[in-house]
């Protein structure tokens, strides 16, 4: 009978939990979607052993259940907080609590299966869509057929059940919590969230505080990292600053919601007189009080979602150019397997460029933040300016060098893509007979640093290169026309090996002032100094789809996760704003009664509805915003405009969502 | 004497052709500027419903409503909007005040549609609460004061905008009895002072001695009238006397 009753009740506040259902079903799609992934064969093989296929999807899979997680313990909480009145009325009848805690935990299984079984529904149906997106994301040759797994979908049914199982307990526990003079504190309750006492406007304005300091850290992050990193380390004095930021901007957003806004809520200027603005006002001041913390944790959890997404998006961006810095032409190949290879080259039509370099010892100082300065000789590749300029030809990334006297150099750096704030090169470098300026340094896209001995490179002038000694080799340089990269590859793979070769051996010092020590060809003894080896060949092709992939599925992944979590969030705040709703409506009616007219009270509906979905996502976007700038300091040069996306796609979501809640609260007037 | 409130031949009906239920029944009376009238008579007598029907709430089956000279029946709904709120004021039984609003923001909620200015505002507000004894409590919050202050708040509200009617439901019904001839003898003063017709619905004979008129109605029929023409004592008397002669609804009056 009890079951007959609950199944009535379920049913009839179905069309009211459409907004949870929706969020629910949606998260069940995307779990699914990703676990069905893992299964699928022909998907895995073809992403190869490189990406962490299984790994980052099953990442993903995980982060979508802590959402579930966090998405129905904090619903669930709210519907029972909501209900008190309904617990009462039951311990009235004489139903016992384990009868209470079985009403609820058999509504929230009706809500779960019925959410298993569309989202598993519609995931089954979009799980093509979904492997089309992420074969495309991650450009794989391959043609997505329809798929369908029975492992997948017990593994999404034993996630639901986990997430049910761990509601219950939360049900018994918080049902147990509950005693009847809760109704009588709820009744004062309302005073409390009005007034505004001394000690909680010092706390709202410690709020301010750490939030406005958190920001100004942020935008000023360069100056505090390096001061940070002197005395404790670079990483350390980083991760140690990130922190405190961290630190400030989550205890600062929560403080704001319990005290800040309340103390600026409780100030109340002569225009509220109108339009009904005192009531939205105490409206807003009502909800801070009860829900502080659920607004302080949407707001730091999707800051943190939107930057962890700025993070991922600048690694991917930094990741597809460096491509570009590895592998410049379709092919760089050692001269000598250039020769082996060439005969069989004939069928494809390219252009051949020959880069010589020249190993020599070298010294420029580094003084990296936090860590000291580096300042002993090492191996530097040489290039000449007229193989510099031939090479430009085929390679617009390189920039223009005009060398200002003979003893002038530029610099071609790879590490200009991280921590490019953190470093100071030296401007001379001493070479063994001769010392050299450094006129500008310029980030490296001559290829595979791999394929050549040195660790820093430099461009000098073609006299430079000829007078100084040391060891002459030859990288060539082939390219060819796109439509011809999957002939060349083909071949690359049947005749190279890309074994590491041509060791040379050094063992070079520092003394007097002087550079000590040479170059040998060969591996030398093993007990001093250090020997290096160079690559065979880098191929664009094979570099561009290993990044390709890699990165495309971390994006991928994601922008699952995100885009999960940001519906989830929109949607709970929803779910408060129609179930709140419903008490209001007595307030309504009486406004009406009263003669305010129809269009204020859907202004008074429109202004209600506002603060509480666009504070927690303005701040948020601050947050995110300001982490970017963090991150940007850290990896130079990358793209942002994915993140941009995103925040972009947030404010959309939100407001898709404000628009429905106030429809729906319109409707139901 | 200019009437204020004309009802003619006004009845009401719910439910479908098969199923009627008849609530009002051709119902004809006038109320006088600056009466109290008392509106009596039995459950389910038809009290509630007209009032609704006199608060433009709902619409009338046959019949015309005129106060002060508009037919309420025939206007749209914004002017009905507006002219609920310029016109008419309201007292509910469970007071209906906004918990989250101060006593003083409460009262003047009404007129933040309106173009008053501040000061005029400021002006009305202390005008009235001084009159309901409730002018050093404005920065509370309803909870914090007592169920009598809580309902002369809410009389306040209803008096904020100057309204030619004030309709009060069962305005005594929440209160204790000291409270209640508190609130009736402001009530009163307020009809004296400011000169606000008011329309009253009760079932308390003692509520109902301090009307100068009370009409009786019973199963949706004009029933009698009593009108107040000696101490409130002897009103008190008569209503009695009417009460038990209309029955209350018991079962033995039963059709």
């Amino acid at each position: 009978m009890l079951i007959r009753i609950i199944w009535r009740g379920f049913k009839k506040q179905l069309s009211n939990y459409l907004i949870f259902f929706f969020s629910l079903i949606f998260a069940v799609m995307v779990y699914y979607s990703f676990t069905a992934m893992t299964y699928e064969q022909p998907l895995i093989r073809s992403a190869g052993k490189n990406t962490q296929l299984v790994g980052m999807l099953g990442f993903g899979s995980f982060a979508v259940v802590l959402i579930l997680l966090f998405f129905m313990a904090n619903t669930n909480r709210f519907f029972i907080e909501n209900r008190r009145k309904d617990i009462s009325i039951f311990h009235l009848y004489g139903l016992n609590y384990y009868q209470i805690c079985l009403w609820f935990i058999l509504e929230i299984f009706f809500i779960g299966i019925f959410s298993f079984v569309t989202g598993i529904g519609l995931g089954v149906l979009l799980s093509k869509l979904f492997s089309m997106i992420l074969v495309k994301a991650m450009d794989l040759p391959l043609q997505v057929h329809f798929f369908f797994s029975t492992d997948a979908i017990v593994a999404t049914g034993l996630v639901v059940l986990f997430i049910l199982a761990v509601v219950s307990f939360q049900i018994l526990w918080l049902v147990s919590g509950y005693k009847f003079s809760h109704l009588k504190k709820l009744h004062l309750r309302k005073i409390q969230a009005m007034k505004v006492s001394l000690w909680k406007k010092i706390l709202g304005a410690i709020g301010a505080l750490l939030l406005l300091s958190g920001w100004g850290m942020a935008v000023a992050y360069i100056v505090f990292a390096r001061k940070v990193s002197n005395h404790f380390g670079l990483i350390e004095g980083n991760i140690l600053l990130m922190g405190i930021i961290f630190l400030l901007c989550v205890i600062g957003s929560y403080l704001f919601f319990a005290y800040t806004l309340r103390w600026y809520n409780s100030y109340r200027p002569k225009r509220l007189n109108k339009n009904l603005g005192m009531l939205s006002r105490s409206e807003w001041q009502l909800r801070l009080f009860s829900e502080w913390r659920f607004f302080g944790s949407i707001t730091v959890a999707l800051g943190l979602a939107l930057a962890i997404l700025g993070g991922m998006a600048a690694l991917v961006s930094l990741q597809m150019r460096s491509v570009n810095e590895i592998a410049p032409a379709s092919l760089m190949i050692t001269r000598e397997s250039y020769e082996k290879l060439a005969p069989k080259l004939t069928s494809i039509p390219y252009q051949r460029q020959s880069l010589h370099f020249k190993a020599v010892p070298a010294k420029q100082s580094v003084e990296i933040s936090g860590e000291g300065v580096n300042s002993q000789p090492e191996i530097m590749d040489m290039v000449s300016l007229s193989d510099y300029q031939a090479f430009q030809k085929t390679n617009p990334t390189l920039k223009d060098i005009h060398l200002k006297s003979a003893n002038s150099t530029v610099v071609l750096s790879s590490y200009q893509r991280y921590l490019n704030d953190y470093t100071h090169y030296s401007k001379i470098i001493y070479l063994k007979e001769r010392n050299l300026t450094v006129q500008e340094t310029h980030p490296n896209f001559f290829g595979d640093t791999n394929m050549r001995y040195g660790t820093g490179m430099i461009v000098v002038s073609d006299a430079l290169f000829n007078e100084t000694p040391g060891l002459v080799y030859t990288v060539e340089v082939v390219d060819v026309k796109h439509q011809n990269e999957e002939k060349l590859n083909r071949l690359i793979r049947k005749e190279l090996k890309g074994d590491w070769d041509f060791p040379i051996h050094y063992e070079l010092a520092w003394k007097n002032q002087q550079i000590i020590g040479d170059i040998t060809e060969g591996e030398g003894p093993k007990k001093e100094g250090s020997t290096i080896y160079r690559s065979e060949y880098t191929s664009h092709q094979e570099v561009y789809r290993m990044s390709r992939s890699s990165m495309g599925l971390v994006l991928f992944v994601v922008t699952f996760v995100t885009t999960t979590f940001i519906v989830a969030t929109a949607s709970m705040v929803t779910l408060r704003q129609l179930s709140e709703f419903k008490q209001k409506r007595k307030k309504y009616a009486l406004l009406r009664q009263m003669g305010i007219p129809d269009k204020t009270i859907y202004q008074e509906i429109k202004r209600e509805n506002r603060v509480v979905f666009f504070f927690p996502a303005i701040l948020a976007l601050i947050h995110s915003m300001l982490a970017l700038s963090v991150i940007s300091h850290i990896a130079k040069n990358a793209d942002y405009w994915f993140v941009y996306l995103f925040c972009g796609l947030m404010l959309v979501v939100y407001a898709l969502f404000y628009w429905v809640s106030c429809v729906y609260q319109k409707k139901l007037l | 004497m200019e009437k204020i409130i004309n009802v003619q031949h006004l009845s009401k009906s719910y439910g479908t052709r098969n199923n009627k239920v008849s609530v009002l029944n051709d119902l004809n009376f006038t109320v006088e500027k600056g009466e109290f009238v008392g509106i009596m008579g039995p459950s389910g007598a038809g009290k509630t419903t007209l009032m609704n029907i006199l608060s433009t709430i709902l619409l009338p089956t046959m019949g015309s409503v005129k106060i002060a000279g508009a037919d309420i029946t025939q206007m749209r709904e914004s002017r009905l909007t507006d002219f609920r709120r310029e016109k008419l004021g309201f007292i509910f039984q469970d007071f209906n005040l906004i918990d989250s609003l101060t006593v003083k923001d409460n009262i003047i909620l009404p007129l933040t549609v309106s173009k008053l200015s501040n000061d005029e505002i400021e002006e009305r507000v202390l005008r009235l609460t001084r009159i309901l004894k409730i002018d050093h409590i404005l920065e509370r919050y309803p909870e914090e004061i007592s169920v009598g202050q809580q309902q002369r708040t809410a009389a306040a509200r209803a008096l904020i905008s100057k309204p030619l009617v004030l309709f009060a439901d069962e305005p005594t019904g929440s209160l204790d009895s000291k409270s209640a001839s508190e609130f009736l003898n402001y009530l009163d003063e307020v009809n004296l002072h400011e000169e606000t017709t008011i329309l009253m619905v009760t079932h308390d004979p003692y509520t109902a001695s301090y009307c100068n008129r009370v009409l009786f109605i019973k199963d949706g029929r004009f029933f009698s009238e009593i009108v107040r023409r000696s101490s409130r004592k002897d009103f008190f008397e008569k209503v009695i006397d009417m009460q038990a002669t209309i029955g209350g609804g018991g079962k033995a009056n039963a059709d």
